[in-house]
């Protein structure tokens, strides 16, 4: 049987981890993994941008798999979401998302380059390797809100991890 | 679902499970191994040799997997005996022959010096 290795989000000032179910994970204005739709992230004025809290991710195997390695993250090129940029990046540390409850998020350090960038042919390599737990450095996206965006929830967007089970 | 049998030179062979055991392709020994197999639902449907020209074919063996934020999983079965000659063996047993693509992390015991 294949280890059963799944998407985890972090969050809180230990960074519990919570596999990430079907129905995706939120951008929202809190350190939650289930904001469902409390917590939206305001749309701010012309000229401003308000942004998610950050959200942080990593593959984690809950159970014991062949060794991984060459872990990727990538996105299909395209997020439908009109005055919302996604951005992204990785790191070996893990550091709890802060901002105001409710309205927006603090700009992250490590989520800085346009997601769309990493594609099927130009993937995020992320560091890590290893055959149970947290197998992966983490991944942080932050969606940057204009006042160009559509008021309500978006659409579900798909990210993509890879990995190679050796 | 796709699994591998192995046969070494005396004629034994090796299967990926075995009595509910799952033995990962890099415990192989390389120095003895004839052929490499892999299965669809127990039948074959592609085989590696090596024999003679084991010096020149070294077993590169993995599963890529692919986790969607939604939830879906797919498996690709990668299998070659250099990073010029790989094959990628999608789930319903098609199979495109292709270089390493440039994203293959060899293991030093997959390296051909």
């Amino acid at each position: 049987m294949a280890a059963t290795v799944k998407i985890y989000e972090f969050n809180g000032a230990s960074g519990s981890g919570t596999p990430v179910t079907s129905a995706g994970s939120r951008f929202c204005s809190a350190d939650t993994p289930s904001p469902g739709i409390s917590y939206p992230v305001v749309k701010p004025s012309d000229g401003t941008i308000n942004r998610s809290y950050w959200k942080t991710f990593a593959l984690y195997a809950e159970t014991s798999a062949s060794n991984i390695n060459n872990v990727k993250w990538y996105t299909d090129g395209a997020i439908g979401w009109s005055g919302i940029t996604v951005y992204v990046g990785a790191t070996s540390a893990y550091t709890q998302s802060t901002g105001t409850p409710g309205s927006y998020g603090t700009d992250s350090a490590v989520a800085t380059t346009a997601a769309t960038t990493y594609t099927a042919s130009a993937k995020l390599s992320v560091a890590g390797s290893g055959t149970s737990g947290r197998i992966s450095d983490y991944v942080v996206l932050q969606a940057d809100v204009t006042s160009g965006a559509s008021g309500g929830t978006t659409a579900q967007e798909i990210f993509y991890w890879e990995y190679d089970e050796v | 679902m796709i699994q591998w049998v192995a046969e070494y030179d005396d004629g034994s062979m090796i299967s990926e499970l075995s009595d509910g055991h799952v033995m990962s392709a890099s415990e192989l020994d390389r120095n003895k191994l004839r052929s490499f197999r892999l299965e669809l639902n127990g039948k074959p449907l592609l085989t590696l040799s090596f024999g003679e020209d084991r010096p020149h074919r070294n077993l590169i063996f993995r599963r890529r997997r692919r986790i969607g934020s939604d939830g879906t999983f797919e498996t690709i079965t990668i299998v070659g005996w250099s990073r010029d000659v790989i094959c990628y063996v999608r789930e319903d047993g098609s199979i495109e022959l292709d270089s390493d693509r440039g994203d293959l992390v060899l293991l030093d015991s997959e390296m051909i010096y």
